[in-house]
């Protein structure tokens, strides 16, 4: 009996790590941020080429083709006829399918041809900034970067 | 007696069965300093007093490095980064712009007009902005949207 409490004793005696309280501690952490942390909305970005103050001088191989955006929000094109055509009306609707149509067969013809898919566009000051993103968003779409905006040359807009 | 027994040996098993945490522990420390040593911690400061517009295109931004942040509020007042410095006119944008265009190009990286502006702003505002880039020689500008409303 004495020869066996002997043999247990070096074993009672090693030391042990409580680790309960730092599981504590980390579930209080948990808790705290899942309580006070606040979900924002990831920004994304739309890039695009910042366009020349300067002309060129060599002209491109196909034309660029103009977009109009008038301050209600109407969005017209200046087609190869040189007739201002209208294509979006309702200020209101973030898609604007009949301009990424366009656009869809200005980027295949510029692909066909292996040159840039040149974009000018023509905003009016008064137009709020959602209508602008919209056109950036189907130009986007039809993957074209080369954007102008032909009223950067007005002395007024400084 | 049968069950007495069965118990000291269900208790003396009990006993012996520890998990050793140190290895784990060790492991979790490792994969902290590894995460703080190569984790980029660069990010844009938001404005919480403009909502940029809604682009479904929109998509994340390659690098967050080289930006150069310029807050276009809804009444129209131009912010830098740290959403309180106000820039006056455009002599004062373009200071900034050339500026931090030195700053970034001085650390290696290709600095990028990014754009926050509010959706309802008036575009002229925005336009001022686009041609201070241009005119301080900034190439690339990038429009902040969110992907849904």
């Amino acid at each position: 009996m004495a020869r066996h409490k002997k043999t247990r004793a070096p074993e009672e005696d090693e030391p042990g790590l409580d680790i309960s309280s730092l599981i504590d501690v980390c579930f209080l952490l948990l808790i705290y941020f899942l309580v006070t942390t606040q979900i924002v909305k990831k920004e994304q970005e739309l890039s695009t080429a910042l366009p020349s103050t300067t002309p060129s001088e060599t002209p491109p191989d196909l034309a660029p083709m103009l977009i109009l955006l008038e301050a209600n929000g109407n969005i017209s094109i200046k087609n190869e006829t040189g007739v201002i055509e209208l294509l979006e009306s309702d200020s209101e609707a973030r898609k604007l399918p009949d301009l990424l149509a366009r656009l869809d067969l200005h980027k295949s013809a510029a692909d066909m041809s292996s040159s840039k898919a040149l974009v000018q566009i023509k905003v009016d000051g008064d137009a709020v900034s959602q209508r602008v993103t919209d056109v950036l968003n189907a130009l986007a779409g039809a993957k074209i970067t080369e954007i102008t905006f032909t009223d950067l040359l007005d002395p007024e807009a400084d | 007696m049968a069950s007495d027994r069965l118990r000291a040996v269900n208790k003396e098993e009990g006993e012996s069965a520890e998990m050793d945490m140190s290895p784990m522990i060790d492991m979790v420390f490792l994969l902290l300093l590894f995460f703080l040593v190569v984790s980029n911690p660069k990010t844009i400061k938001i404005d919480p007093s403009l909502t940029p517009s809604v682009a479904e295109y929109a998509q994340a931004a390659k690098s967050k490095n080289g930006k150069i942040v310029v807050n276009v509020r809804d009444n129209g007042d131009f912010v830098q980064e740290d959403t309180k410095s106000l820039m006056a006119d455009g002599a004062a944008l373009r200071e900034y712009l050339k500026a931090e265009k030195e700053r970034v190009e001085s650390k290696g990286n290709e600095p990028v007009l990014h754009i926050r502006s509010d959706k309802e702003v008036e575009f002229k505002y925005v336009q001022r902005v686009i041609k201070a880039g241009a005119t301080v020689g900034l190439k690339q500008v990038a429009y902040a949207a969110f992907n849904k409303e």
